[in-house]
């Protein structure tokens, strides 16, 4: 550590001034301000300023900040805010189980689901277009009971081996004439089938649409007529508060009017 | 710059704030501005001073009343280093209120590594940071235009003439005025060392700069308030003759 102190040692010349310095840093420090007149002048005027620094005071408001224990009641067992948990989980299972079930349910009958078994196999579909089985009694179930499908699959194959005479008799005619069967006879079985299909498609949208007409009529007027319970309710609630009031007013009066009559009534 | 304009004290609400099922309060502020000189206190509890360290332990194992006393002991130290940087009574109240409130929350995480008051002085320069961020202004200086001057008289004592108090106040307002123009890391490290009586090592520490940086931050500062005091019209070497 050097002990010789120059002028444009401003670090030590502040240790020096506030006294915070080792002591042969301090000997130093004095021996040269004996010698240099600006470093005397320049410590001279810093301790000027501590001492203007000195006048500055703040406020002395009277603060007495204290921490004060303040007891917490217990809240009553109906009031604990308990932690925030997704409702499904305050849900018992088996009512899960019973909802995710009716809501399948709901779903399978809103979307009309078929479960057909036939030659081909086991066939799903859904929507509400009538069963493309001739024949077939409308609105039956397919699967109403074990053996309801055993009659129901007779007369599909029945239905099927009918339309398959029928089409073979109505291109039997339609090809004789013609020197090459086949050609001509297979543009015109397949305009017929794009036509019945057609049909079918244009059939079973004005179905659907007037099904859906028929069920919004229907929750409209169930909507309408649930308003109407409710406010019917509530005018006699109105009522009966009305009438509760109105009785205990009298009462009322009429206490009021004895108060009075035995005021009024002379000392004995 | 700020100036209280003169009249009645306005009063403001008690502040308080709740946490934990605690409450620190402090006493309705509805009072004159009384300006005395010294801060901290010393704690003697029968013929004995019980140290920071030994309260905060106790504070920690829930000793209520032993950080009430940490309180009384460091509050207006707290209080002055908030009113110095933020220039304003109800700030430097708030912020002296939220320190202790965040010491208390704190307190089971001091180690002692520090001081406790360095822990404290650490928490109000950033609350004061915070602060001043907030607001995006600089220190204002707020000066109690209604300060009575025989009040002034009667702390300064009998041998002070009514032409020294007042010029004692016409310094302190100076000497305000050229501190708010100082860069915070040099006004700071000047409020710590001149009125909180820091050593440069803690400064260093609460600054996280090396030691030679706060000399020369010491020394700028102190060179900026001279020269701003010389431009006013006050000469420091009158100054330190007239304390002298």
């Amino acid at each position: 550590m050097s002990t010789r102190f120059t002028c444009d040692d401003t670090e030590t010349l502040v240790a020096y001034l506030y006294d915070e310095i080792e002591p042969v840093q301090r000997d130093a420090v004095a021996r040269h301000l004996v010698e240099c007149a600006r470093c005397r002048t320049e410590l001279g005027a810093l301790g000027g300023v501590r001492q203007a620094l000195a006048q500055w005071s703040p406020p002395a408001p009277p603060l007495r900040f204290s921490v004060v224990q303040t007891a917490v009641p217990e809240p009553a067992p109906g009031n604990v805010i308990r932690p925030a948990v997704p409702a499904w989980q305050s849900v018992p299972v088996w009512a899960q189980v019973a909802a995710a079930t009716l809501a399948v349910a709901v779903g399978a009958a809103v979307a009309n689901v078929q479960v057909r078994h036939d030659a081909a196999g086991w066939t799903v579909s859904t929507g509400w277009m009538a069963p493309a089985v001739p024949g077939a009694p409308a609105g039956a179930a397919p699967l109403a009971a074990d053996d309801a499908w055993k009659p129901a699959l007779a007369a599909l194959a029945q239905s099927l081996r009918d339309e398959l005479h029928e089409r073979e008799a109505t291109m039997r005619p339609a090809a004789t004439p013609a020197a090459t069967p086949g050609t001509a006879a297979r543009p015109a079985s397949e305009a017929d089938t794009l036509a019945r299909v057609n049909t079918l498609i244009e059939a079973s949208e004005r179905r659907q649409q007037q099904e859906l007409a028929l069920r919004l009529t229907q929750f409209d007027r169930d909507l309408d007529l649930q308003r109407r319970a409710d406010l019917v309710r509530i005018d006699q609630g109105i009522g009966q508060l009305e009438g509760r009031t109105g009785a205990e007013v009298a009462r009322q009066r009429q206490m009021l009017d004895l108060i009075v009559r035995a005021g009024l009534r002379p000392p004995q | 710059m700020a100036h209280r304009a003169p009249g009645p004290t306005k009063p403001v609400p008690t502040p308080s704030k709740t946490v934990l099922g605690l409450d620190i309060t402090g006493p309705p502020p509805g009072h004159s501005a009384r300006r005395v000189h010294g801060e901290g206190a010393t704690l003697t509890v029968q013929g004995l001073t019980i140290t920071d360290e030994e309260l905060v332990v106790r504070s920690q194992e829930g000793d209520v009343d032993s950080f009430n006393q940490l309180i009384k002991r460091w509050e207006r130290p707290i209080y002055a280093l908030a009113y110095r940087t933020l220039g304003r009574e109800e700030d430097a109240r708030d912020v002296c209120q939220e320190t202790f409130f965040r010491a208390y929350r704190a307190l089971k995480g001091f180690k002692g590594e520090a001081k406790f008051s360095s822990w404290l002085y650490r928490i109000a320069l950033n609350l004061c940071r915070d602060w001043m961020r907030r607001q995006r202004r600089a220190p204002t200086v707020q000066m109690p235009e209604d300060a009575d001057i025989a009040e002034l008289a009667a702390e300064g004592g009998p041998v002070e003439s009514i032409e020294t108090l007042v010029g004692r106040r016409e310094l302190s307002r100076a000497v305000e005025r050229a501190m708010a123009t100082l860069p915070d890391e040099q006004r700071t490290a000047i409020m710590l060392k001149e009125y909180h009586g820091l050593t440069f090592q803690e400064i260093a520490d609460l600054q996280g700069c090396p030691l030679s940086t706060v000399k020369t931050r010491l020394y700028q500062g102190l060179s900026v308030v001279r020269r701003q005091l010389e431009a006013g019209g006050m000469s420091v070497a009158d100054i330190r003759g007239d304390a002298s």
